[in-house]
């Protein structure tokens, strides 16, 4: 454990108690983990691997934990110590099961094994966006008919609300479920009442804690200890009244003692002092008018945010509220049922089942994981919501050994209900217990030191101080890597603000210059050759494939995504969605959906428009428009090729080729069918020459992907499947490609545990608070709702109100964060591309201009600046573009000098082909039909064999059980009883005789004999098997071989038949005598005549 | 008597699951005696164990009753007679092989033959724990034990070395994705044959999931012209005749939707001949059944010969019912019963596939097999009825399971050529040696795989029962398993072992390489990046496709420039795509002004093509030009809308007729009763209201092609809900409205030719006089205090997207300005328009509004209150010549007047307005939504 610093050490160490690690940005959190795994397994010898539980984030996290674990293990097998190395081998071999999951797949485990506990059904699976989104819509619609139907009182909700947006609003609910029942669980008893006062506390609450933060606040007790200190010269002056009266409310306030009204009104008492028109003109009070004027101003703009009290609309909310919430538990009970039914779950019923499963008094399933699970490690702790972290403290049990590591500066996921509160009341708790179960990793090993002094800097001042529990405390990063510090790893691009002619820049010219100066920034580095460092130590120069281009939304990447082309600069989008609506997806839907109705004109438009055929639109509407009324298009198209018109040509051939099509997607499974399109038009070739062409030629595959995996479905419903996903929104991701050196795109989000060279930070302007929407829900404050008013005078309700500040700080807070993690990808290099105004008022662009001060900055040149907080300071270049910027030259990809080709491989291997049988036994009934079939000669001759296996020399005659059973074991041709019946009477009459044909009596004599003795023969390398049917050796120890043959034919024609078969037989008296040294003679058996015949001597014995 | 399961013994996965169960029990040689007896020593009685136990013995006791047996069963049967000194039988050697591993069932069974024979000798591929350092056998180390403690006794045991490794070569690669996996893989198996002389058998290409890699591989070795075949089980459903077959016996279930009759009918599976259907008969009954808007059900399909124009002919109704008839199932029936039904339909509606020029010979082998096996399937119904007895089952029932027996059938394909390569999941992998073996997809979490325990037999419970001493741990779960397998499979390759795993799958997922491929190296990620697609395609090109695509990935549009080499198959294919690469790039560089962009004028003028202009222009066909000219072209010109399959729901259109009607009843009637919403009494106007929405419902019911799903109750009421939710908002607007409009024509027509009750809005431009005709909702007109009438245009929209003024000033909506100016001109001529008016009903609030005489706006409860100083009518007036001038020269371009045009717009799948302006990726916030 050499390569672990001394607060790894202890983090690792300490099993012998509940730890949980805040663990910065890039301080090996994974390594800890690991181990942590190991010394856990080092330290109890008894414990195996399945005593712990680790629980990741994403899939490919667990995935490369347990590759690492198997590793590092594998290392620990390498040991003289035999018992050691059985100890290590035990896990080795058991790593590949061990439960290392992300919580999800922790569950669905949990649920596979307890099904009993949690009363679901074992075969359970879980349901699809479609299938949900299926679900979900119909529940919907049950409860608005039920509501309407029996007239209901939430009737009054349809009435008031817009229906489109409630069922948005309850679709919204519904998915996440869990968050909105954890909101009502917020209010408690659903009355009015109830949530009358409920809101009044927690208006009280606010309005108190912002005064207590306004008496905290820096700029207040600077100018209020001024104004305190400072009284006007003219005691008789109305300024000094005021100034009295501020000092005096303010210190009464500061006492902090009395009824909540009376502070809160003293508060907005000193909101109103205006002390603008008193005091002498001369400006001799400007300061003490300043300072008063600044503490009015704070207090003011705090009154002016929070309602001082409920108004009317708020008891008109409320009521809407309760009914909202009624509402929406209708859809869910029939969510509910459905889902059921269909032996469905989603991924909240998962967490809530398992959850379910553990509680119950005397759960099995708890004991059981009480019994066997010794240690839980959690993985990115930050983004665990409430219910998770509730499921894991079920999971536990007092002897088990939690540790929970996280970094609650990263905590993004807000909106899947996880909170910093959850990470800090487990803080609490485990602090409580013991103080020394809380630790941290500081040290960040990812970036250049110059990076974590910016960062640091500039995130003391963004992220403040405060204890709230829904804020991440800011700590400060330590470098781990000894570099010199170099101002050139932080840029900060200021774009233009004006064109060369000096007027304003429209939003679109911004964009687009932004995304050429993010285009310029990565090619110009790649031209100086920037180095970047290497893990392993050391220096390179830098690559396309180590940018990465972080934006909050996907619909940033776009003029990105130009400007990158454009400069002809590598590049892959990641994580893109918008498979679906792909226009190579619209033609294949399109193509699949003319193909099985060709009446569907409007797709057979698209197709002929689409590159695969590349009709032009002149000809379309000659086709269109010369009559035909009542025609489809298809028709007229064929009609209008028979015409052979110059001009046509183009058209005839794609007739041809679609009346192929037409005919194939009858008969071909749609993935062979889009398969063999694709490579004969080779549109994914086409596709690869516009732009984004990897991508959507790839995408084109994609979709013979997806039809594979959908095999059961037919041509037209895989196309109708695409278009009900598309209707879903459901979110499809485009076809995968290459990662390796190409800059990547993607959102902050899903770069979450990933680290680049060299990060750009484009489009920071975008506002940090979404707009308000009419329904809010969140576990901190329960649900509320905006009252849609006609109304002159515009009062919202003030709960609404209210709630939406409560939501605006939590997400301005996790928006930092979400900055934060941005920032923290970069290991070497970090640019930031500003405007040099910031538009919204709460945006990443302001808080950076704020904390970088850049407002002071000259933007004429390149200049070396400063940012400053408390306790760090940092250095960063600023760098600002004219607008006409210098694009970069685009890097050239000539095309290389044409090679020598070997061409040896360009043939398709010709097939060889196998004689295909003309054709297998064709539809025979299993019940009896309009026509009595008789068998096919081959089941009563396998059923007279199978017959005369039983005849022994002892028992010459068989049983009826026996003659039935072997029947009945013919299988699926005579699965009938008639069917049966009339297969048994054949075998009777066969037996009949046998029984009085010469071969029974010489069964009857012989010494012994073997039925269907099989034998194997190796001749050079190809063997074969057979089986004669029959081999007797007589009381003289002659041996014979029998053949039977059951066919039915004219008995004059006997010798030919016997020839037909001599040669058979011959072999297997060759093989016999090869084998054995016996000579024996061949006889074969006509089962029909009950004749023996002597193939050799081709006479009738 | 069930209590701790009782909360799921009604779940259909529970009875699997309990099945799993009950086969791990007899593997283990455990008698629901032995379980039941172990579970009471350790106290279990009341348990869900023991509940499980009890289950298990019920079904061995009833089983019994059947005097039948199950497989295991039969050795248990085995086993006792072995060991009854009853039972005489006498052989000299029983040599056994071939068992990777034995359970303890089998191993009885053994020890009970030994005692019958002199000698025993066993095969088994063992290595104990200390000798076996790459723990390859540990998996096996039960099985081991358990046969030396079940024959232990007189066991004696002789090692044999197996052949020591090979110098066998390792080669490790990634790709991106399981495609290029494969193709990298097709390159090195076509380079092999083609230059080193091997032959398919050489090589075996397997991975521990072959259905993840089924698309992978037939793409790629399709591409690279390799033959191949892939072993694996594929499911019957996956046949379009499977699936013919399954419509067809659901038909009736299904109630003969018109989506599915028309499919079986023109499917080339289908015996039109026997039933007596000809093509066009069949075709008639589409168009018509369309026309009628059939949905479902006989009623429906009868309503198809009440449309008098070119229905299908009258003989064509006898036939189709009675299809119908044959494709009805009885409603209850025996498994005999249902079976014949089945064989009944197929034999009458069944085309039996039989070779012929037109298709694949094995295609059509493959079908017949196919119905092979569907016959195995109804004969083990058909089976189990005279086992257990017949009994009556509700026809859903008999087609569940059915479709399940079909479901669940594994049906094998057969290999088409003598010289494919095979394919196949590596546990199907055969044990034999082959020169060069590939094993794809070695990515954490597939290979190895996980255990897929689940139920009564998960990992978790298997444990619990070992604490009862009831040890059904099955060593095919073992951890070690995997490894086993992998090594195995290396061990199959006398030159090279290939391993490789791609970057990420389909779905998008990133996936690690297994530890199998890494062995530990964590650097193996960054040091074997993925090859790059399509490296030596230029070198060695597989395909001309493949030799293209080297280029078209690595120059994108310069494709067209670059000069390919000279081969015939390249230039070939060169001339295949030279049309389809010029449309692209067309499209691409944005040629508004090409035909492939609905940019027709060239042709107009050449008079190669014409467009009809019209005497009067219809408004509300101007107005979509104004949206898109394409998209007038393709709903006006083309007159094409996306094929929509008939439906219960109610379609828009009836409800926005619906609406109107309602409404015009209603205003109509107040009229002719002098009332006014203003000042008229609530109740009497309500009533009135109620009194003109029940008349259009009736209206509405009275359509023939009104489809009435068994929603329509609820439907109705909504319908009855939004209307009356609207007119509330309309009587509270009349009271607060300071003008005190009133209502005064409804669907009022002008220009329509036939009603001449209004002449056309005639429109000047130049010489040319443009007239319009069209419908308006509703005219109101204001209390008068000028000396001209002040009008309000009103129009009723089903949705609820507003509209703006900038959307006249751009064009994209001039209905009510054109309505306005027609009001002015030809309804009421000396009237002046100073307002118009959307209406949503379904939103019950106004969505937009146009005043026309410059007065300052009132506060509107929609957004956009923007100043337009600009006159609406007479912008109006321009734009309409503009859009007769458009139409007139056949441009049609592919120009939305803005985004939000397209957002609702039927052709968004044809126009390719992506392809113009750079593929958008869709608006999504990674996540944080
Ligand atoms: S989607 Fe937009 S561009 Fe395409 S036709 Fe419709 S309106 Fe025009």
């Amino acid at each position: 454990m050499a390569s672990l610093t001394e607060q790894q050490q202890r983090a690792v160490t300490s099993i012998d108690r509940n730890v949980l690690v805040s663990a910065g940005a890039g301080s090996g959190k994974t390594h800890v983990l690991v181990e942590r795994y190991i010394e856990l397994l080092r330290c109890n010898p008894e414990m195996s691997v399945s005593n712990i539980v680790a629980v990741t984030y994403t899939r490919k996290a667990a995935a490369e934990m347990r590759t690492r674990l198997k590793a590092k293990i594998a290392q620990l097998q390498i040991t003289t110590d035999l018992e050691e190395r059985a100890r290590w081998n035990q896990c080795y071999t058991e790593i590949d099961g061990a439960r290392i999951v992300t919580i999800h797949s922790l569950c669905e485990s949990i649920l596979k094994a307890f099904p009993v506990d949690a009363a679901i059904d074992p075969q359970f699976e879980i349901v699809d966006d479609v299938g949900q989104s299926q679900l979900l819509r119909n529940a919907i619609d049950h409860a608005f008919r039920e509501v309407i139907d029996d007239n209901a009182e939430e009737i009054e909700l349809l009435l008031q609300q817009n229906i489109e947006d409630l069922r948005y609003w309850m679709q919204q609910c519904m998915k996440s479920s869990t968050q909105f029942k954890e909101a009502i669980g917020a209010i408690g008893e659903l009355t009015e009442q109830k949530l009358i006062s409920y809101a009044q506390t927690r208006l009280k609450e606010f309005q108190k804690g912002s005064i207590d933060s306004a008496l905290r606040d820096k700029v207040w007790t600077r100018a209020f200890s001024y104004v305190e200190q400072n009284p006007w010269r003219d005691a008789a002056n109305e300024l000094e009244r005021l100034r009295g009266v501020m000092v005096q409310l303010t210190n009464e306030l500061a006492v902090g003692d009395g009824e909540h009204e009376a502070r809160w009104s003293k508060f907005c008492q000193i909101a109103s002092i205006k002390v603008g028109r008193y005091g002498p003109k001369n400006g001799d009070a400007s300061e003490i008018k300043a300072a008063m004027k600044e503490v009015q101003t704070i207090a003011s703009d705090l009154t002016k945010k929070i309602p001082s009290d409920l108004n009317d609309e708020d008891f008109k909310a409320f009521h809407l509220i309760i009914l909202f919430i009624r509402l929406a538990q209708r859809a869910m009970q029939h969510y509910e049922t459905e889902k059921r039914s269909l032996l469905k779950l989603d991924y909240n019923d998962l967490i809530e089942l398992a959850v379910t499963a553990l509680e119950r008094d005397q759960s099995p399933a708890r004991e059981h994981y009480h019994q066997t699970v010794r240690a839980i490690l959690v993985d990115e702790f930050q983004d665990t919501n409430v219910m998770q972290s509730r499921m894991i403290k079920l999971l536990a049990s007092d002897a088990t050994n939690l540790f929970l590591i996280g970094d609650d500066k990263q905590s993004i996921y807000k909106f899947q209900g996880a909170d910093v509160a959850t990470f800090n009341s487990w803080k609490l708790k485990f602090s409580s217990a013991d103080a020394d179960s809380i630790l941290s990793l500081s040290q960040s090993f990812r970036s250049h030191p110059s990076v974590v002094g910016f960062i640091n800097a500039m995130f003391e001042n963004v992220m403040d101080g405060s204890d709230e529990v829904y804020k991440a405390k800011f700590e400060a990063l330590s470098a781990a890597r000894v570099e010199p510090e170099d101002s050139e790893r932080v840029k900060v691009v200021v774009l233009p603000e004006f064109n060369t002619a000096g007027d304003q820049l429209k939003a679109a010219e911004v964009k687009q210059l932004e995304g050429e100066s993010v285009a310029n920034w990565i090619s110009q580095n790649v031209q100086n050759q920037t180095a970047v460092s290497v893990k392993s130590g050391g220096t390179r120069p830098i690559q396309f494939g180590d940018f990465a281009v972080l934006v909050q939304r996907n619909q940033d990447f776009v003029d990105i995504e130009i400007a990158l082309a454009a400069q002809k600069i590598p590049y892959v989008t990641l994580g893109g969605r918008g498979f679906l609506e792909r226009q190579e997806i619209y033609d294949v839907q399109n193509l699949l959906s003319f193909l099985s109705y060709p009446q569907d004109s409007h797709a057979l438009i698209g197709i002929l428009r689409s590159p695969m055929f590349g009709i032009t639109d002149d000809i379309l509407h000659l086709i269109a428009s010369d009559g035909g009324v009542g025609r489809s298009l298809w028709q007229r198209l064929k009609d209008t090729v028979e015409l052979r018109k110059p001009g046509y040509e183009t058209i005839a051939g794609a007739k041809v080729c679609l009346s192929n099509w037409i005919k194939d997607a009858a008969v071909l499974p749609v993935a062979d069918l889009l398969r063999r399109i694709v490579i004969n038009t080779s549109y994914d070739l086409v596709l690869m020459t516009m732009p984004n062409g990897h991508q959507r030629s790839r995408n084109l595959w994609k979709v013979v992907h997806l039809a594979t995996e959908n095999e059961s479905l037919s041509c037209a419903e895989f196309a109708e499947s695409l278009k009900l996903m598309r209707e879903f929104k459901v979110k499809q991701s485009d076809a995968p490609l290459d990662t390796g050196d190409v800059v990547k795109l993607m959102t902050i989000h899903s770069s979450k545990g990933l680290e680049f060279p060299a990060v750009a930070l484009p489009v920071l302007g975008t506002p940090a608070t979404s707009k308000a929407t009419k329904l809010k829900f969140h576990r901190d404050f329960g649900i509320s709702i905006n009252t849609s008013r006609d109304t002159e005078d515009d009062t919202k309700p003030s709960w609404y109100r209210l709630t939406h500040l409560l939501d605006t700080e939590f997400e301005l807070a996790e928006k930092k964060r979400l900055l934060y993690v941005a920032m923290t990808r970069a290991r070497d290099h970090l640019a930031l591309f500003v405007q040099p105004q910031p538009k919204a008022s709460q945006s990443f662009l302001k808080w950076i201009h704020e904390s970088l001060q850049l407002e002071i900055v000259n933007y004429d040149s390149v200049s070396v600046h400063t940012v400053n907080s408390a306790r760090h300071e940092a250095k960063f270049t600023v760098d600002s573009l004219s607008a006409k910027s210098a694009s970069g030259k685009a890097v050239s990809t000539a095309p290389s000098a044409a090679p020598l080709i070997d061409y040896t491989l360009i043939e398709a291997i010709p097939a060889k082909q196998i004689e295909a049988p003309s054709s297998w036994a064709d539809w025979t009934r299993v019940t009896p039909g309009s026509n009595v079939e008789t068998f096919g000669a081959t089941v009563s001759g396998t059923y007279f064999h199978a017959l005369m296996e039983h005849v022994t020399s002892v028992s010459a005659g068989l049983s009826k059980e026996v003659v039935e059973s072997l029947a009945f074991a013919q299988g699926d041709v005579v699965a009938h009883p008639d069917a049966l019946a009339r297969l048994v009477s054949e075998g009777r009459r066969l037996l009949e005789i046998f029984h009085s044909s010469k071969l029974s009596s010489m069964l009857k004599t012989s010494k012994r004999h073997f039925h269907e003795m099989p034998y194997l023969l190796l001749d050079a390398d190809l063997s074969s098997t057979k089986r004669p049917d029959l081999l007797i050796e007589d009381e003289f120890g002659n041996w014979t071989i029998v053949d039977y043959k059951t066919d039915k034919f004219k008995q004059e024609k006997l010798i030919q038949q016997a020839a037909k078969h001599h040669e058979q037989l011959q072999e297997y008296a060759h093989d016999l005598n090869r084998l054995t040294g016996i000579q024996a003679s061949t006889y074969i058996y006509f089962a029909e005549f009950g004749v023996l015949f002597d193939s050799a001597k081709k006479t009738v014995v | 008597d069930l209590n701790h399961i009782a909360g799921m013994v009604n779940f259909t996965g529970t009875h699997q699951s309990v099945l799993d169960l009950i086969d791990e029990f007899e593997r283990a040689a455990l008698t629901p005696d032995d379980v039941i007896r172990r579970l009471e020593k350790t106290s279990q009685s009341d348990s869900r164990y023991m509940e499980l136990a009890r289950i298990y013995a019920a079904y061995k006791s009833e089983l019994a009753q059947t005097g039948f047996e199950d497989e295991k069963g039969l050795a248990f049967r085995a086993r006792e007679v072995l060991y009854s000194d009853t039972f005489k039988m006498d052989v000299g050697l029983i040599a056994v092989d071939g068992f990777d591993r034995f359970n303890s069932l089998q191993l009885q069974v053994l020890a009970g033959l030994a005692r019958h024979s002199d000698a025993l000798k066993i095969c088994f591929d063992y290595l104990a724990p200390e000798a076996d350092l790459l723990q390859e056998y540990v998996w096996k180390e039960a099985s081991y034990n358990d046969l030396m403690r079940t024959l232990g006794s007189n066991v004696s045991t002789l090692e044999m070395s197996g052949l020591t490794e090979t110098s066998r070569q390792r080669i490790k690669f990634r790709a991106i994705d399981r495609q290029f996996e494969m193709e990298y893989i097709a390159r090195q198996i076509k380079t092999g044959i083609l230059k080193d002389g091997r032959v398919p058998s050489d090589y075996l290409v397997v991975s521990r999931n072959i259905r993840s890699y089924r698309a992978a591989i037939a793409s790629a070795f399709d591409s690279a012209g390799l033959n191949y075949f892939i072993d694996e089980a594929i499911s019957l459903r996956a046949l379009p005749l499977v699936q013919f077959l399954n419509k067809l016996f659901n038909l009736a279930a299904n109630k003969f939707s018109r989506a599915d009759t028309i499919a079986i009918l023109s499917s080339p599976y289908f015996n039109k001949k026997n039933i007596g259907l000809t093509r066009r008969d069949i075709e008639g009954l589409d168009k018509a059944s369309m026309r009628m808007n059939v949905v479902a059900s006989r009623a429906q399909w009868e309503d198809v010969w009440h449309s008098s124009v070119d229905g299908p002919r009258p003989d064509a109704r006898k036939i189709l019912f009675r299809f119908f008839d044959i494709a009805t199932p009885p409603s209850v029936a025996t498994d005999h019963e249902f079976v014949r039904w089945v064989e009944d339909v197929i034999e009458a509606c069944l085309i039996n596939p039989e070779p012929n020029p037109e298709r694949e010979p094995f295609d059509v082998l493959e079908e017949q097999r196919a119905l092979i096996e569907i016959r195995r399937l109804i004969a083990s119904l058909v089976h189990e009825e005279n086992i257990l007895g017949a009994q009556e089952q509700s026809i859903v029932k008999l087609l569940g399971r059915l479709s399940h027996l079909i479901e669940k059938s594994n049906f094998r394909k057969t290999p088409r050529t003598a010289n494919s390569v095979v394919i196949c999941g590596a546990d199907l992998a055969p044990n034999q040696l082959a020169k060069e073996v590939f094993i794809a997809g070695l990515a954490d979490g597939e290979f190895p795989k996980r255990s897929s325990q689940r139920g009564f037999v998960s990992s978790d419970e298997v444990a619990k029962w070992a604490t009862f001493d009831v040890n059904i741990q099955n060593p095919r779960f073992h951890p070690a398993f995997e490894f086993a397998l992998f090594n195995s499979l290396v061990q199959r390759a006398e030159t090279k072992a290939y391993l490789s795993c791609p970057l990420s799958d389909m779905g998008g997922e990133e996936l690690t390489p297994s530890f199998f491929l890494t062995e530990g190296d964590s650097e193996f990620e960054h040091s074997s990046p993925a090859i790059a697609p399509y490296t030596s395609s230029n070198l060695a090109p597989l395909s001309a496709r493949d030799l293209v695509a080297h280029y078209g990935w690595k120059l994108g549009s310069q494709l067209g420039s670059q000069d390919l080499p000279a081969h015939p198959e390249i230039e070939n294919l060169r001339d295949k795509m030279g049309a389809p690469l010029s449309v692209a790039l067309a499209r691409a560089n944005n040629h508004s002004t090409s035909s492939f962009n609905g940019y027709l004028t060239e042709y107009v003028n050449t008079k190669a093509i014409s467009v009809a202009v019209p005497l009067r222009w219809s408004a509300s066909k101007l107005n979509e030009y104004g949206k898109c000219p394409f998209r007038y072209w393709v709903s006006q010109v083309l007159k094409s809308t996306p094929h929509e399959e008939p439906e219960d729901e109610l379609d828009a259109k009836a409800i926005g007729e619906m609406y109107h009607k309602a409404l015009e009843f209603f205003y109509l009637e107040l009229q002719r009763q002098g009332m006014n919403l203003s000042f008229a009494d609530h109740d009497t106007v309500r009533e009135t209201f109620d009194g003109a929405v029940d008349k259009a419902l009736v209206w509405l019911e009275e359509k023939r092609e009104l489809r009435r799903s068994e929603f329509w109750y609820y439907q109705k009421n909504e319908l009855k809900f939004r209307l009356q939710r609207f007119f509330e908002f309309e009587l509270t607007s009349a009271q607060t409205d300071p003008d005190k409009f009133a209502p005064t024509l409804v669907e009022a027509k002008f220009g329509f030719d036939g009603d001449e009750s209004f002449p056309p809005l005639v429109i000047q431009d130049g010489e040319k006089s443009i007239a319009i005709f069209g419908k308006i909702d509703r005219i109101d007109v204001a209390e008068n205090l000028q000396d001209y009438p002040r009008i309000r245009v009103v129009d009723y929209k089903k949705g609820s997207s507003p509209v703006s003024d900038a959307d006249v000033v751009e064009g994209r909506n001039i209905q009510l300005p054109l309505y306005a100016l027609a009001v002015e001109q030809s309804i009421l001529p000396g009237a002046r328009a100073i307002e118009a008016k959307y209406l949503s009903v379904q939103a019950a609030a106004p969505i937009g509004t146009h005043y026309f005489d410059g007065r300052k706006k009132r506060r509107t409860t929609y957004g956009g209150a923007d100043e337009t100083p600009v006159n609406l009518l007479h912008v109006t007036e321009e734009h309409v010549k503009r859009i007769v001038t458009g139409i007139s020269a056949g441009d049609f371009s592919v120009a939305p007047t803005s985004k939000s045009v397209c957002t609702n717009c039927d052709h968004r799948t044809i126009c390719r307005i992506k392809e113009m302006t750079g593929d958008g990726s869709e608006a999504d916030n990674g996540g944080s939504e």
